[in-house]
C-alpha cells in the first residue's frame, strides 16, 4: 500500500531539488522554473493531506495555488522581458545594481 | 495720592524720549528735564505734606498691589514716604534736575544725545523705586535697575573699549555684592516671615541675635558692592570712563549712596546686632583711609574725585556703624551737594581743556575759568570740612559719633581725623595744580574758555547748597536730626559742649593742615613733590604702590579672573562642551553610520543570497514549530 | 498493486525530470523537463483521487504556463549557459538542506500510517459545489487577480513606442 509518507517524502525531495536549483542556476528564467518546481511540490503535499483528512479544502487550495502561479508567471515573465531589454542580460550575477 | 507719579513721570519721560522725540535733541532734553522737574516738585509737595504730620506719625504708606504672592511669600508693590525717604527723594530729584540741566550743555555735541537723556530719566526712575520701596524685594528691583543704568551710562561711549570694560566691571562687581544681598533677603524672609520693612522691624525683637547678625551681614554685602567699599571698590574709579554728568549723578550723589540708604533703612535690624554694626564701622573706616591714600597720588581730576567718593562713603558707613545714623545721612546729603558740584566743575574744566583731565597739563586756569574756579573752590572747601561750609558740620557730627562710641571709638575717630587731613590735601592738590601756578601746556591754555550758562547755573546752585546745606544740622539747632529721629533707634549719647567744640576744632585743624601741606608741595615748591614722587627711594616706592591702587586689581585678576577664565576655556569649553557633549552627539551619529555600514553588507545585490537568507529563516521557523509541537 | 507501479513510475519520472531541470545547460531542455515534472504531478494527483486537479494541472500548468515560458525563452535568446559555478554556498546549502529534509521527513513519516478508504465524494461535482458555496469569494477574487495580472503583463511588456 502506498503510504502517505511516501508522497510527502517525494514532495520534500522535489522541493529541495528546486531550492538547490536556485543556488545552482544563474539564468533568471531557470531560476523562475525552479520556483515553479517548488510550487508543484507544495501542491502535491496539499493534495496528499487532503486525501488523508478526507477534506476537500486541500484541493481547493491547490486550485488557488495554480491560479496564482499562473498570474505570477505572467507578470514575472513580463518583468524578465523588460530586464532583458534594458540590461541585455538575464544572468543574475550581472543584475546587482541593488548592491549596497 | 500723587505718590506714584513721582516715580512714574520719569518713566514716562523715558518712553517719550525713546519712541517720540528720539531724533530731536532739544525736545528730548526738554522732556527729560521737565520729567525730573515735575518729580522734584511732587517730592517737595510730598515732603511738605509729611512735615504737616506730627513727628511720631510721619509716614505715608501706600500699598498698591501684591506683585508676587507665592505661598506665604508676599512681595507687595508699595511705597512709603517717611523722613529718611523724603530726604532721599529730594536729593535725588533735586540734584538730578541740576545735573540734567548741566548735561544739556555738556553733552551738546554728542550724537547719542537723546539716548543719554532717556538713560538719565531711567536712572531717576530706578533710584526713586529703590528709595520709596516699602519692602526689600521692591528695593532690590530698584537696586538692580540702578545697576543696569550704571552699566548703560558708564559704557555710554561703548565704542571705546575702556568704557565698555568699565561698564562691565561695574556691573559684575555689583553683582557679587548683590549675591550677598539676595541671600540676605532670603534670610530675612525665612527668619521674619515677611520682607516688608514694617513687619520685619516689628518682629525684630523676637528673632535670635545670631540670625539678625547673619541677615544684616548678608544685606551689608550688597551695600559693599553698590557703595564701592573695600573689597568691592574697584569699579568706581574705572567708572570715570563715563561722561562727567554720569559721574556726578550716579557715582557721587545718588546710586552709590543707595548702600548707605539701605543700611540706614535697616537700622532697626542692624542695631540689634553689635557684630554687624562693628563690621560696618570697620569696613567703612578702613575704606575711608584706604581710598584717601590712593587719592593722594592720582593725576586725573576725576579719579581723585572718585577715590574721594569712596572715602566719603566710608565715612558714611563709619557713621552708621557707630550708631550715628543721623550723622551718616546728613553727610550723605551734604556730600551729594559738594561732590556733584566738584564733578560738574571738573567737567567744566574738561570742557574748557578739550577733554583733557590730567592736571599735570593744566595750571593757571584761575583767570580764564574764573566762575568755574570759584565754584570748584567752594566744593573743595566743603569737602575738606572747613567751617562754615556744609562738609564741616556733617563730617564733624560723624567724628563726634565715632569718638563717643564704645571701646574703639577713639581709634576710629583718629583714623577719621587723619583721613580728613588727607582729604583736604588731595583736594587742594588738585585745585592748586589746576587753577594756580603756571600753565603747563600752552596750547591747551590758549583754548580755555568758560562754560555756557547751562553748565554754570547748576554749579552756582550747588555751590550755594554746599555753603548753606549744612546749616540745618548745626548742633543745637539740629532740625535735620530731629526730623530723622523717628526713623532711627536712639543711640546718641549726650556730650558736653566743651568736648563738642574741642572735636570741632580738631577736625578744622586737620582740614586746614591738609590745605597748607598742599599749598607747600604744589604751589610754593612743586619740585619737592616731584622729588618725593620719583627720586627719594622710599617715598617713590610708596608712590608707585599707591598709584597702582595697591595692585588690588592685579590681585583680583590673578585670584579670580584668570582661574575662572581658565576654567571656562579649558574645562568647560574644551573638555565638556567640545569633547563630551559634541563627542556624544558626533559619536552617536558615526556609530549609527557604522552599524548601518555593517548591515549594508547584507545587501549584496545578488538575489540568490536573499533567497538563501529567506530559506534559512523559514527552516528555522519550521524547526521551531516542529520542536514545540512535538514537545 | 497496480497503484504501486504507477506510483513508482510517476515518482521516478518526477525526480528524474527535476534533476534534469536543474542540471541542464540548455534552457529549452530545462523547460521541457519542467513539463515532464508537471505531467508526473498530474499522474500523482490522479492516484490521490484528485481528478479535477490533475486535469487542471495538465491544461493550465503544462499547457498555458509552460507555453508562456517557452515563448519568453525564445524571445530572450540566451546562449548556452556556461558551467555552473561550484560555489561554497551551494555545498553548504546542499548539506543543510539534506539534513533538514531528512529530519523533517523522519519526523513526519512516523505520524501517518495509511490512507483510509475514501468515504466522501471527491469527484468533480463535490469540488465545484465547495468552490461555489463556501469559497465563492476567493473564487471571484482569483478571477479579478488573473484579470489584473493579464492587464499588468500586457502593459509591462509592451513594445516601447519610439
Amino acid at each position: 500500500m502506498i503510504q502517505p509518507s511516501l508522497y510527502l517524502i517525494l514532495s520534500f525531495i522535489l522541493f529541495f531539488i528546486g531550492v538547490f536549483g536556485i543556488f545552482i542556476r544563474r539564468n533568471l528564467l531557470a531560476l523562475f522554473m525552479c520556483i515553479e518546481l517548488m510550487l508543484n511540490s507544495v501542491n502535491l503535499a496539499f493534495v496528499t493531506f487532503s486525501r488523508v483528512t478526507q477534506n476537500l479544502e486541500g484541493q481547493i487550495f491547490v486550485f488557488f495555488v495554480i491560479s496564482v502561479a499562473a498570474a505570477e508567471a505572467a507578470i514575472g515573465l513580463a518583468i524578465i522581458l523588460l530586464v532583458f531589454r534594458s540590461r541585455k542580460t538575464v544572468e543574475i550575477d550581472q543584475l546587482t545594481s541593488m548592491k549596497g | 495720592m500723587f505718590l506714584p507719579w513721582i516715580i512714574l513721570v520719569p518713566a514716562i519721560g523715558v518712553l517719550v524720549i525713546a519712541f517720540v522725540t528720539n531724533k530731536n535733541k532739544h525736545l528730548s532734553s526738554l522732556v527729560s528735564c521737565t520729567a525730573v522737574g515735575i518729580s522734584f516738585l511732587l517730592s517737595a509737595l510730598a515732603v511738605y505734606g509729611l512735615i504737616q504730620l506730627p513727628a511720631e506719625a510721619r509716614e505715608i504708606p501706600t500699598n498698591y498691589f501684591n506683585w508676587t504672592h507665592t505661598g506665604s511669600f508676599i512681595a507687595p508693590f508699595g511705597l512709603r514716604v517717611h523722613p529718611l525717604a523724603s530726604i532721599m527723594i529730594l536729593v535725588v530729584t533735586g540734584v538730578g534736575l541740576l545735573i540734567h540741566i548741566y548735561a544739556t550743555g555738556y553733552m551738546h555735541d554728542d550724537p547719542l544725545y537723546s539716548r543719554f537723556f532717556a538713560y538719565l530719566n531711567l536712572f531717576i526712575f530706578s533710584m526713586l523705586i529703590l528709595v520709596l520701596a516699602n519692602n526689600y524685594v521692591l528695593l532690590f528691583v530698584g537696586w538692580e535697575l540702578v545697576g543696569l543704568c550704571s552699566y548703560l551710562l558708564i559704557g555710554f561711549w561703548f565704542e571705546k573699549k575702556s568704557a565698555a570694560d568699565a561698564g562691565k566691571k561695574a556691573f559684575i562687581v555689583n553683582r557679587i555684592g548683590d549675591f550677598g544681598f539676595l541671600i540676605g533677603i532670603f534670610t530675612v524672609f525665612v527668619a521674619f516671615g515677611s520682607v516688608t520693612f514694617k513687619e520685619v522691624f516689628v518682629r525684630t525683637p523676637a528673632v535670635a541675635p545670631a540670625v539678625i547678625t547673619a541677615a544684616s551681614l548678608w544685606l551689608f554685602c550688597g551695600a559693599v558692592g553698590k557703595s564701592a567699599q573695600f573689597p568691592l571698590h574697584v569699579w568706581l574709579p574705572d567708572a570715570m570712563e563715563g561722561p562727567t554728568p554720569v559721574s556726578a549723578l550716579i557715582h557721587a550723589a545718588t546710586m552709590v549712596t543707595a548702600g548707605v540708604y539701605m543700611v540706614a533703612r535697616s537700622a532697626p535690624l542692624f542695631s540689634e546686632s553689635a557684630v554687624a554694626l562693628t563690621v560696618v564701622a570697620t569696613i567703612g573706616t578702613f575704606t575711608a583711609i584706604f581710598a584717601a591714600t590712593m587719592g593722594l597720588v592720582q593725576y586725573d581730576i576725576k579719579r581723585v574725585l572718585a577715590y574721594s567718593t569712596v572715602s566719603q562713603l566710608g565715612y558714611m558707613f563709619m557713621a552708621l556703624g557707630v550708631g550715628a545714623f543721623t550723622a551718616g545721612i546728613f553727610h550723605l546729603m551734604t556730600h551729594a551737594f559738594f561732590k556733584a558740584l566738584l564733578f560738574l566743575a571738573a567737567g567744566s574744566v574738561m570742557h574748557a581743556m578739550d577733554g583733557e583731565i590730567d592736571f599735570r597739563k593744566m595750571g593757571g586756569l584761575k583767570k580764564p575759568l574764573n566762575k568755574t574756579y570759584w565754584r570748584f573752590l567752594i566744593g573743595g572747601l566743603a569737602l575738606s570740612g572747613i567751617f562754615p561750609f556744609a562738609g564741616f558740620f556733617s563730617k564733624d557730627s560723624i567724628l563726634l559719633g565715632a569718638f563717643t562710641w564704645g571701646q574703639n571709638g577713639r581709634i576710629v575717630w583718629a583714623i577719621g581725623l587723619i583721613t580728613a587731613f588727607m582729604t583736604a590735601y588731595y583736594t587742594f592738590r588738585v585745585i592748586y595744580r589746576t587753577f594756580h601756578g603756571q600753565p603747563q601746556d600752552k596750547k591747551l591754555f590758549k583754548h580755555a574758555h568758560e562754560s555756557p550758562a547751562s553748565m554754570i547755573l547748576p554749579l552756582t546752585i550747588l555751590a550755594g547748597l554746599s555753603i548753606a546745606g549744612g546749616w540745618i544740622g548745626i548742633p543745637g539747632y539740629d532740625k535735620f536730626g530731629h526730623f530723622l529721629e523717628p526713623v532711627f533707634p536712639k543711640s546718641h549719647h549726650e556730650v558736653s559742649k566743651g568736648l563738642e567744640l574741642g572735636l570741632m576744632g580738631a577736625s578744622l585743624l586737620a582740614g586746614l593742615g591738609g590745605i597748607y601741606l598742599a599749598y607747600q608741595l604744589h604751589l610754593k615748591r612743586p619740585e619737592v613733590s616731584e622729588q618725593l614722587a620719583t627720586v627719594r627711594p622710599l617715598t617713590a616706592r610708596l608712590h608707585r604702590i599707591l598709584l597702582h591702587k595697591y595692585y588690588v586689581d592685579e590681585i583680583y585678576d590673578f585670584l579670580f579672573v584668570r582661574p575662572i577664565r581658565a576654567l571656562s576655556e579649558r574645562i568647560l569649553f574644551r573638555a565638556v562642551d567640545v569633547n563630551t557633549i559634541d563627542g556624544i552627539v558626533n559619536d552617536t551619529g558615526s556609530g549609527l553610520r557604522g552599524i548601518g555600514n555593517l548591515f549594508r553588507k547584507l545587501q549584496t545585490g545578488d538575489a540568490r543570497n536573499y533567497a538563501a537568507a529567506i530559506l534559512i529563516g523559514t527552516l528555522g521557523l519550521i524547526a521551531y514549530f516542529v520542536w514545540t509541537v512535538k514537545g | 498493486m497496480i497503484e504501486i507501479i504507477f506510483f513508482i513510475v510517476f515518482a521516478v519520472t518526477a525526480i528524474g525530470a527535476a534533476l534534469s531541470l536543474i542540471l541542464q545547460k540548455n534552457l529549452v531542455y530545462s523547460a521541457l523537463s519542467l513539463i515532464l515534472v508537471i505531467g508526473s504531478m498530474g499522474g500523482l494527483f490522479l492516484l490521490l483521487n484528485a481528478a479535477f486537479l490533475a486535469i487542471l494541472q495538465i491544461v493550465i500548468y503544462a499547457g498555458a504556463i509552460m507555453t508562456l515560458f517557452l515563448f519568453v525563452i525564445m524571445m530572450v535568446d540566451v546562449k548556452q549557459e556556461p558551467a555552473f559555478e561550484k560555489v561554497l554556498r551551494s555545498r553548504i546549502a546542499l548539506l543543510a538542506l539534506l539534513l533538514i529534509a531528512g529530519g523533517t521527513i523522519w519526523g513526519i513519516s512516523t505520524a501517518i500510517p495509511t490512507f483510509d478508504p475514501l468515504l466522501h465524494d471527491f469527484g468533480f461535482k463535490a469540488l465545484s459545489r465547495e468552490l461555489y458555496t463556501t469559497y465563492l469569494f476567493p473564487f471571484e477574487a482569483i478571477a479579478v487577480l488573473i484579470l489584473s495580472s493579464v492587464i499588468g503583463a500586457l502593459y509591462i511588456a509592451r513594445k516601447e513606442t519610439p
